[in-house]
């Protein structure tokens, strides 16, 4: 019982951690795509290789 | 009945049997982390995707039907056998990339299709320039978004558990994907269906069967989210393994990361009326989950055949709809 409670509680907090990443991402991304797909694309793609190169540097070595 | 009916129907019925492999091919990506994971079996999973796959018929709106049915080209050249050239176009190109294991975009290979029909009919101009940059455009897009919501999502649920047991976590994490696989089924079904209603919508109304306006029938609706949904129930498992096994190794938290970042991607694309790639979505997430324990967890060389037959599929299918056109103006 406590275990199973335990699940529902982590289970819960683990959605709304996710709501709190997911929503913000995609309000940028609606702005800017209302901006453009001139901005949208350069914007998206440069953000996408920056973080790629990110976690190459940080996860070097594991 | 006319022959012109007949024909117009047997169309329809071509357009739902796309749909179907559409289903078959690209739907089984959207449960591959839950097999993987081994959280549901290959049988459990497909029949759970299956469902949210048709339920997502219902209050998700049709956007995407019309841009398919009236931003790629220009309506007025659209015929029967444009629309049959496009569909063989895309059917072909799909059962080519399913024989060799490469999940390619069956929404990409529908509107290559489309446009190498509209080409072989009446040249470049009839081509709607803003709609398909916007497509082509998200051909990066939905993966790079896919990569980046999922590496976000990945890093927030492992500095939420760095304390706690891996066996609690993963009893968690077993449930979650089911909610996460839902929900991207879901976004699968509204996305994927939408492009075969605005196949046979355009086609209806070009030939004269919606009316002065363009708009989708509700028969239209529930008939292609059914057909995606068998397609589902009945196919996909050697994609599936490469989807989840092949392109990195994953735990119940990476699939419902990649998973549930995906899934807000594809339901994004669908309300502002984008045609994505469910296949490319889920392959970007994937990637990010595995890209943060490190780089090398990607197996790039399967990735990379993967982007190599996406760069192929619009060109490829437009080639064959523009052969089948040919072929068929001189029946």
């Amino acid at each position: 019982m406590k275990e199973v409670l335990l699940e529902v509680v982590l289970g819960t907090l683990t959605a709304a951690v996710a709501a709190l990443v997911l929503v913000p991402i995609f309000v940028v991304l609606k702005l800017l795509l209302d901006a453009g797909l001139e901005v949208l694309f350069p914007a998206v793609v440069i953000f996408g290789l920056l973080l790629a190169y990110i976690l190459r540097r940080e996860t070097v070595g594991r | 009945m006319d022959g012109d009916v007949l024909f117009i129907a047997f169309i329809v019925i071509v357009a739902l049997v796309f749909d179907f492999f559409n289903g078959f091919h690209d739907a089984a990506n959207s449960v591959a982390t839950v097999v993987s994971t081994r959280v549901l079996s290959p049988l459990q999973a497909v029949v759970w995707a299956a469902f949210f796959n048709f339920v997502a018929a219902f209050g998700l709106g049709i956007h995407v039907a019309n841009t398919i049915g009236k931003g790629i080209v220009e309506t007025s050249i659209v015929d029967e056998r444009v629309i049959l050239s496009a569909l063989i176009g895309a059917i072909a190109w799909d059962v080519i990339t399913w024989r060799y294991g490469l999940p390619t975009s069956s929404s990409h290979a529908l509107i290559g299709g489309l446009v190498g029909a509209a080409i072989a009919r009446a040249g470049t101009g009839v081509i709607i320039g803003a709609g398909l940059e916007r497509v082509s455009a998200f051909i990066v897009i939905s993966p790079m978004v896919g990569f980046i919501a999922a590496t976000f999502l990945a890093l927030a649920v492992l500095q939420l558990y760095q304390r706690t047991a891996p066996s609690a976590v993963q009893g968690v994490f077993r449930r979650l994907q089911l909610l996460s696989a839902a929900a991207y089924s879901l976004g699968h079904g509204t996305n994927d269906a939408q492009k075969t209603m605005g196949i046979i919508a355009v086609l209806l109304f070009t030939t004269g069967h919606l009316g002065g306006e363009f708009h989708v029938p509700l028969w239209v609706i529930l008939s292609a989210h059914a057909a995606i949904a068998l397609g589902t129930l009945f196919g996909g498992w050697r994609i599936v393994r490469t989807m989840g096994l092949r392109i990195t190794k994953l735990e119940p938290q990476d699939g419902f990361a990649a998973e549930a970042a995906s899934a807000a991607a594809i339901l994004f694309a669908t309300q502002v009326g984008i045609p994505v790639s469910t296949t490319h979505t889920i392959s970007g997430g994937i990637v990010g989950v595995g890209a943060t324990k490190r780089l090398s967890a990607v197996r790039w060389g399967v990735a990379v055949n993967i982007v190599i037959a996406w760069i192929l599929t619009i060109p490829a299918s437009a080639l064959i709809a523009a052969g089948v056109y040919l072929i068929a103006r001189e029946l």
